[in-house]
């Protein structure tokens, strides 16, 4: 499955570099995801800074990015505090580019670095893991003055080791030269 | 071109729907303990019996979180805890996550503690147990506490709202509500097939802000001249304090309520000083010098529960046989109970230790045992059914 993920991203690549010369953008993106609670018929929605760079190279593009989720809750003595870093990197291809926007599609991989900080009675603990996913999604690219990026995009991820899938949405501003 | 791209594009879509979900067998979560010392702790802990650490569902129980009840258990879906996975360990990325698992882990322990004690086939497997569940009423029974629901063979663990170890990590508290399936299927089940309304009305005094439990009927309250609701109450105190000798025996500590409920850890200690206790007589004249509340009547059965728990738990570890053993014997017993109280229910106001002949039936007597009897039983019970203690 991997395997075919960056076969089609360098596929991607090697087509698109023949056709244009690439533009960079790097910028911020805010992030709504929506993922189930313990109870897996509610779902909560929680929203995350991200910094994104992209190389694109039409109609192909290469995003990389990253944000960071904590958390922490509490049970009488017990206390849970997770800190999750993302970091991700997602080929696109552009199938429709209108002269004034572009519709792309997206497919990603990465990874989430937790650490997991337990308290609970007298005792502590420190763990460290890390949650593969993989997604796809679909959005919106809009280029104003020549170098400002505005982007919409909508995915559904699948997160390594969970039966369910997490729905996001993002908006991205960055700069585009 | 563009027809190749998007060709590949839902090919890689299709195939990353295929996330591997775990496998069953033993499984080690990080999780709040209670270790061989009888100390909470964090502790690497290996569940044999979880099918997938995605859902909490095996052959031991079914954990639900923040489920409503409905008139077959538990509504809606199974718990499936955040986690993420260190080595071979999982780690719970929230409390609510943790006590989920620890729920589960608990229950996997007993359902194996019963394989052993062959005691499993006396209940049906899984056990259904809900936590953090969302109940209005009086904060002493809606939060830091546990129920056995009679009627939907189901466990509920409630909120903690203050410190220490939360009711729902409590190995012995879910041990005590554990048993309440046993009593409720070796007895109440029993009993329930002449006496349904009665149960009701008490079910509904024990836990009055469950909508499911019989609406409160005035007559049906335990009364003097009503000898079956007030053999209802003996009956309850018989379950409570049955249920502490396991809770005691299971985890080895005689107070297992006090590093979550210290308020109550005192008064359900097993290890006070043996108290005799109430007659039938005492608790129907009880009842017709006064009308008691419905609180005053629960407190009435917990409190001769406890006296019973302390003369059986002291029996339990005076080395007669093993605790495992009595603990055995105990459940193997309680099918007694039923028929040994048949021609009593309608007719006499029983005494709270008519119970203990039916369970002690066979066990080889001690001086310490003999002792613990004659602290809590009536000396004519100890000439007529302990012969061997020589009694005068």
């Amino acid at each position: 499955m991997w395997r075919s993920v960056a076969i089609l991203l360098l596929v991607c690549a090697s087509q698109s570099w023949a056709l244009a010369k690439p533009d960079y953008a790097l910028g911020l993106a805010l992030e709504a995801r929506e993922q189930r609670e313990v109870n897996p018929d509610t779902n909560g929605a929680r929203g995350f800074g991200q910094l994104y760079g992209l190389v694109r190279m039409r109609p192909a593009a290469v995003e990389i990015e990253t944000s960071q989720d904590s958390n922490e809750t509490h049970s009488g003595s017990l206390s849970v505090k997770s800190l999750s870093t993302m970091v991700g990197a997602w080929g696109r291809y552009e199938y429709l580019h209108p002269a004034d926007y572009t519709l792309f599609a997206s497919l990603g991989l990465g990874a989430f670095f937790d650490r997991v900080d337990t308290q609970f009675q007298t005792s502590s603990d420190h763990h460290s893991g890390t949650r593969d996913f993989m997604g796809a999604g679909t959005g919106l690219s809009v280029v104003f003055w020549e170098h400002l990026q505005l982007e919409v995009e909508g995915r559904i991820l699948s997160i390594q080791e969970s039966k369910d899938p997490v729905l996001s949405g993002l908006v991205r501003v960055g700069c585009q030269i | 071109m563009q027809s190749r791209f998007t060709w590949l594009f839902f090919v890689v879509l299709l195939t990353g729907c295929t996330h591997s979900g775990g496998g069953g067998g033993d499984t080690k979560f990080l999780l709040p303990w209670r270790n061989v010392n009888g100390t909470y702790q964090l502790q690497e802990v290996t569940i044999e019996t979880l099918a997938s650490p995605e859902e909490l569902r095996g052959e031991a129980a079914e954990i639900y979180d923040q489920n409503e009840l409905s008139d077959a258990g538990f509504a809606g879906s199974i718990a499936r805890p955040h986690l993420t996975k260190s080595g071979d360990v999982w780690v719970p990325m929230d409390a609510e996550s943790a006590i989920a698992v620890a729920a589960y882990a608990q229950f996997d322990q007993l359902f194996k503690y019963e394989r052993a004690q062959g005691t499993r086939s006396q209940i049906s497997w899984p056990r259904r147990v809900g936590i953090e569940l969302n109940m209005t009423g009086p904060d002493i029974a809606a939060h830091n506490n546990a129920h056995y629901f009679t009627q939907l063979d189901a466990i509920g663990l409630m909120p903690s709202t203050r410190g220490g170890v939360p009711v729902s990590l409590n190995h012995g508290i879910v041990a005590h509500e554990h048993f309440h399936a046993h009593f409720q299927s070796q007895v109440m089940n029993v009993v329930a097939r002449e006496h349904e309304p009665v149960i009701a009305a008490i079910e509904r005094m024990f836990y009055p802000f469950f909508s499911f439990a019989a609406a409160p009927n005035f007559e049906k309250r335990p009364s003097s001249d009503n000898p079956r609701s007030m053999n209802m109450i003996v009956l309850r105190a018989w379950n409570e304090g049955l249920a502490d000798v396991f809770a005691g025996i299971y985890t080895g500590d005689p107070n297992f309520f006090a590093p979550s409920l210290p308020q109550v850890g005192w008064s359900r200690s097993l290890t006070l000083p043996e108290t005799r206790l109430a007659t039938g007589e005492m608790l129907q004249s009880t009842l017709m010098s006064q009308p008691l509340t419905d609180d005053q009547i629960t407190g009435t059965a917990y409190a001769q529960g406890s006296l019973l728990a302390r003369m059986m738990f002291k029996l339990a570890m005076n080395g007669t046989e093993s605790p495992d053993s009595f603990s055995a014997r105990m459940l193997g017993r309680i099918a007694a109970i039923p028929e040994a109280v048949a021609g009593k229910m309608d007719h006499t106001v029983m005494d709270f230790e008519d119970v203990v002949p039916v369970l002690l039936d066979g066990f080889p007597l001690s001086v310490d045992s003999c002792g613990a009897l004659s602290g809590t039983v009536s000396p004519e019970m100890m000439k007529g059914s302990f012969k061997a203690c020589g009694v005068q």
